[in-house]
């Protein structure tokens, strides 16, 4: 007989993969000069007109293309439906509208988009059967993929980049180069799930944490990258920003472990694990509550810990995603997390270089200066943002603010730490 | 971090949830996005609201009903990805569920929020989520025939 609240949960973890598996996909995305605040009231109209002239223009130039690409094509039905660009058979259908621009992919030739396109198109690999990015944004030229500035309200006036199709991690001069709006480029989360890799970059006033790119003459990368190249690429600065970018590894670590865990305070990726550093949690706090049955080890002579991320999620590929966590120095937390075995783990704790004295103290000092506040709230039982937020006298919105590193999507975990805000 | 961040990272997670509740994972999320766009053109107004993320899953609604399609909200995936696993019959249930019953029984028993959250959400009395609640529960039992307990 089946367990209704059991089934039901777990028709929760379902739904939440599907809804992950969606965001990575089909970005849904708004044109920036649409989520002005207040822009003149001529704007909408501009931009309309804008977009009618560039449509036209690649309906102009694509029906050119299509002509001179021989048996397989075929031009556009009408001006006011056939927003299609039809390329040789086997190849890339670009389709483009003033509100969404789809690829379906057919081969591993690029395809350069109609000239008068706000920007070059080009292929995803071939092993993406289909991208769809609903948007009213203009895709931009990104070295071999495509990126599309969507203007995703995920904050202060955000803007984000979805970059498809180039499957490595973005150098850092590709990122310099989204500045929209004089803001610089920070934090990039790459995913790859079955419709290809995208990296996401926001843009906001804030440093940017990169992938580190594997140096070509680095004999053991990414297998063991060097820690002076992670911290390099990794923000060291506001943290609550750089904490969002990565997954829910660290929280569910948190849950498996019991473990209180604070802000990280750099955190570098490679496509298949994560390494993040951690100050404001403390051996204490592991060894309290760490299960009976959970397997240790040890790294560079210090005792550490494997972890089950999650039980539930991410089983893609039928390996799970395990973290192995140890304390590098007092009070500082190193995890690397990725869906790896027990001795991939193992071999990149191994291969970490050793910051120096310099490196960790920059760390530490800027972890600290942006400490917003010290005081800190245990959860307890029964609690939720609302009660706690009614208990310390603080708006909710300014104690979610306060914790960013806290996904408030997640459950509160008893004896977990929230910063106070600093005024109510 | 600002009032309109922190309340986009509270509220745009739960409305994410709740919209793909209501219209499954695409819908809820794309109409999750175009909430959440309305929330930032119009910023000011939804901070000041008492119930701004209320308001925000009617936008999604609307945002839903525009951009519905024909066919299923929740389709299960290929049996050769690996998902967490899940009883088909709860999901052929749930579409025949009345939107606010399953909305009700979702975010309730599947993530775990309280009636009077999911309340304030719809903008109804907790009692009717009570009900929804009630009649969602039972409809769900009664074909899985599960206890009742």
């Amino acid at each position: 007989m089946l367990d209704l609240d059991n089934e039901l949960v777990r028709f929760g973890r379902w739904l939440d993969d599907r809804i992950d598996a969606e965001q990575v996909g089909t970005p849904v995305a708004i044109d920036r000069r649409s989520v002005q605040r207040r822009p003149p009231l001529r704007l909408p109209i501009l931009a309309a007109a804008a977009a009618i002239v560039i449509v036209a223009a690649m309906l102009v130039t694509g029906a050119h293309r299509a002509t001179d690409d021989g048996p397989g094509t075929q031009a556009p039905s009408s001006a006011a439906t056939a927003t299609s660009v039809v390329g040789p058979a086997g190849t890339t259908t670009v389709n483009v509208s003033p509100v969404s621009t789809s690829l379906t992919d057919g081969s591993t030739t690029p395809t350069p988009a109609p000239e008068g396109s706000p920007g070059q198109l080009h292929l995803v690999p071939a092993d993406v059967a289909s991208v769809d990015i609903s948007t009213r944004a203009e895709p931009i030229d990104m070295r071999g993929g495509l990126a599309v500035l969507v203007g995703r309200p995920s904050g202060r006036g955000f803007t984000d980049v979805w970059w498809i199709g180039a499957g490595r991690p973005p150098q850092p001069e590709e990122v310099s180069e989204l500045q929209p709006e004089g803001r610089r480029a920070f934090g990039s989360s790459a995913r790859i799930n079955e419709r290809g890799t995208s990296v996401r970059f926001i843009a906001a006033p804030y440093t940017e944490t990169i992938s580190p790119p594997c140096p070509p003459d680095a004999p053991l990368c990414p297998a063991t990258p060097d820690l002076r190249q992670l911290i390099d690429s990794t923000v060291i600065g506001d943290t609550g920003q750089v904490s969002w970018t990565l997954p829910t590894g660290m929280v569910e670590i948190a849950r498996t472990t019991g473990a209180v865990l604070g802000s990280p305070i750099a955190s570098a990726k490679d496509g298949s694990y994560e390494v993040n550093i951690y100050t404001t949690a403390t051996i204490d706090d592991l060894l309290a509550i760490v299960p009976a049955d959970i397997e240790r080890t040890s790294v560079r002579g210090h005792e550490a810990w494997f972890a089950m991320v999650s039980p539930m999620v991410r089983l893609r590929g039928g390996q799970r995603v395990m973290a192995l966590t140890w304390e590098e120095r007092p009070g500082t937390i190193v995890a690397v997390t990725g869906r790896l075995s027990h001795e991939g783990l193992a071999a990149i704790a191994e291969g970490l270089r050793v910051a120096t004295e310099e490196e960790w103290a920059s760390l530490v000092v800027a972890a600290e200066a942006h400490a917003p506040n010290p005081a800190t709230y245990t959860v307890v039982t029964e609690d939720t943002w609302q009660v706690i937020a009614d208990k310390l006298g603080v708006r909710l919105q300014d104690l979610v603010g306060a914790n960013p590193d806290v996904d408030p999507e997640k459950f509160l975990v008893v004896g977990q730490r929230l910063r106070v805000p600093t005024s109510p | 971090m600002d009032q309109f961040e922190a309340f986009v990272r509270l509220h745009e997670p739960r409305l994410r949830r709740a919209l793909s509740a209501a219209y499954g994972p695409v819908l809820g999320v794309e109409a999750t996005a175009d909430a959440m766009a309305y929330a930032w053109q119009h910023r000011d107004r939804i901070l000041a609201m008492d119930n701004g993320a209320g308001y925000l899953f009617r936008v999604g609604q609307s945002a839903a009903a525009r951009l519905r399609r024909p066919g299923p909200r929740f389709v299960l995936p290929e049996p050769s990805i690996e998902t967490p696993e899940v009883e088909p019959r709860l999901i052929e249930l749930l579409e025949g569920l009345t939107e606010s019953q399953r909305v009700c029984v979702v975010l309730v028993h599947a993530y775990a929020w309280t009636q009077q959250e999911v309340a304030d959400l719809l903008g109804v009395e907790h009692a009717t989520v009570r009900t929804h609640l009630a009649r969602g529960l039972t409809k769900l039992r009664n074909a899985l025939e599960v206890d009742h307990a």
